[in-house]
């Protein structure tokens, strides 16, 4: 914006700006005002999945404004409207937006053979395959069916699920006919950790 | 045997950190603080003259609210939505000598072009302030001749100050959180602000004529609630002290004054001394919905979405 403009501004239609009528508008010699350099980013609000609190958030991202190109996550802070955070973050929630930028984050399934101490990487496919062949061949081994009193229990006590925090009540609801149909007892969220 | 060490309905009341919806106005702190504001920016403002002369306007209004003669207190209907909106209660004609006041304080201290609006303005016949003040507090800023609406304004706003800040937080309904005009009168927010205490982060519209502040959530647009498309447009990427909150719905924007980062910033002044963003803004696309007491201009109105 050019001083001719910011003068536009001031008098706002020339008619009824009371800087213009008031001829107090800047003459001349007066250097034009500064000029803001504005970066835009966008603002939503969200609840952190780290633990079951679920701690009210404001993120904020920009994105390079290509076709294709991902928002990029910036900051992040706590919302200080929301009734049961206040605004405040804990510890891990403070350092949320490192977890979300951090290179060392899981993009795909790996696998660490036995005998080795190399991450190899693999395909979905492969990792549901191979999950779902554990699961089955610990599961026939060590199922308990019945108690020492003979009441059906069918427990499966050599196994546990690890279930994420970052889905609605359905999905928790699925995740648990799921795990409890199969007999898991020992069942936790990474919300706890 | 075990008693109540409080009573349930209490609990409430002992949580310092609970949203209040509205702050009622404090008027002689507020203008102290304006005017103190205004000098400080008026060297980098780009309106030097103007600044100055709003600083003598706001110092005024101060004494004024501090010492003024304000009648008896008007008859307030507190279950009616705005119970100091302009046409829901008697509001007579003692702003006129408030406004009395302030031309005689400004008199001596004004440029001799000023004077004379001044000596012109104090001259007008009581019917006609009184058109002026109705026009003014009805969004019809073009009807009245634009260097008299600036110290009419003032007088209003010294007026509705005061009467505001005799009400009782508690007495008036806040619609929870969603309102975009004043609870208590009705008019235009000037910016928002975000408050550093008691609650760091709760962000406040304030009133462009009663001075008061009310509870608006963040990363929300302040004229249309819609949250789907807000941006936030700022110099630096945190910590800003001033940034504009933008909405894609409704193409309007909001000046965010965060008094948490820099606790000098003054609605009033620092929304003028950074008029300069409304024209980037404008570039972008988006329009004001905020009026600022101190510019009142023709521009906001045309622009103005409801």
């Amino acid at each position: 914006m050019d001083r001719r403009q910011f003068f536009k501004l001031c008098a706002c239609g020339a008619t009824t700006s009371a800087i213009a009528a008031l001829g107090l508008m800047p003459g001349d010699a007066m250097a034009a005002p500064r000029e803001y350099k504005l970066l835009k980013a966008k603002e939503t609000r969200n609840n952190c999945c780290y633990c079951s609190v679920g701690c009210g958030l404001l993120m904020y991202s920009h994105n390079s404004n290509g076709k294709n190109a991902e928002n990029h996550i910036f900051h992040i802070e706590g919302d200080a409207d929301n009734p049961v955070n206040r605004g405040a973050l804990c510890p891990k929630g403070a350092g949320l937006v490192d977890y979300v930028n951090s290179p060392n984050r899981n993009k795909y399934p790996e696998v660490r053979e036995p005998g080795t101490n190399e991450w190899k990487r693999i395909s979905w496919n492969e990792a549901y395959a191979r999950i779902a062949r554990h699961m089955k061949d610990d599961r026939d081994a060590n199922l308990i069916e019945k108690n020492e009193d003979g009441t059906t229990v069918n427990r499966w006590l050599t196994a546990g699920m690890m279930t994420s925090s970052a889905q609605p009540n359905e999905g928790g609801f699925i995740t648990h006919k799921f795990a409890r149909s199969l007999g898991l007892v020992a069942i936790d969220t990474i919300a706890r950790n | 045997m075990t008693s109540a060490i409080i009573d349930a309905k209490d609990i409430t009341n002992q949580d310092d950190l609970a949203i209040k919806p509205l702050i009622v106005a404090t008027p002689t702190i507020t203008y102290q603080m304006r005017a103190a504001r205004l000098a400080s920016l008026a060297a980098d403002s780009g309106l030097t003259d103007y600044f100055n002369l709003l600083n003598l306007v706001v110092k005024a209004q101060a004494k004024q609210a501090e010492l003024g003669q304000f009648g008896q207190l008007p008859q307030l209907d507190l279950n009616a939505t705005m119970p100091l909106a302009h046409g829901n209660f008697e509001w007579g004609n003692y702003w006129q000598s408030i406004l009395l006041e302030l031309v005689a304080e400004l008199l001596p201290v004004v440029p001799s072009p000023i004077q004379a609006v001044l000596r012109d303005l104090s001259g007008l016949p009581e019917a006609t302030l009184q058109q002026y003040a109705e026009d003014l507090l009805s969004t019809r800023i073009d009807a009245v001749p634009a260097q008299y609406s600036l110290f009419i304004w003032a007088a209003l706003s010294v007026y509705w100050s005061h009467v505001a800040a005799t009400i009782e937080p508690t007495a008036v309904t806040v619609e929870h959180n969603q309102q975009s005009l004043c609870p208590i009168c009705g008019s235009h927010p000037v910016a928002s602000v975000i408050k550093s205490k008691p609650r760091e982060g709760l962000r406040y519209l304030h009133c462009s004529l009663c001075e008061s502040q009310w509870h608006r959530v963040r990363a929300e647009c302040t004229n249309c609630e819609d949250n789907t498309d807000i941006h936030l447009w700022s110099e630096k990427e945190k910590n800003a002290e001033l940034s504009v909150e933008s909405c894609g719905c409704c193409h309007s924007y909001t000046k965010m004054m965060f008094t948490n980062v820099n606790p000098e910033l003054e609605v009033v002044a620092d929304d003028l001394a950074t008029l300069f963003i409304a024209g980037q803004m404008q570039q972008q696309g988006f329009h004001s919905t905020n009026v600022n007491p101190l510019l009142l201009s023709h521009q906001q109105q045309e622009t103005e979405p409801q």
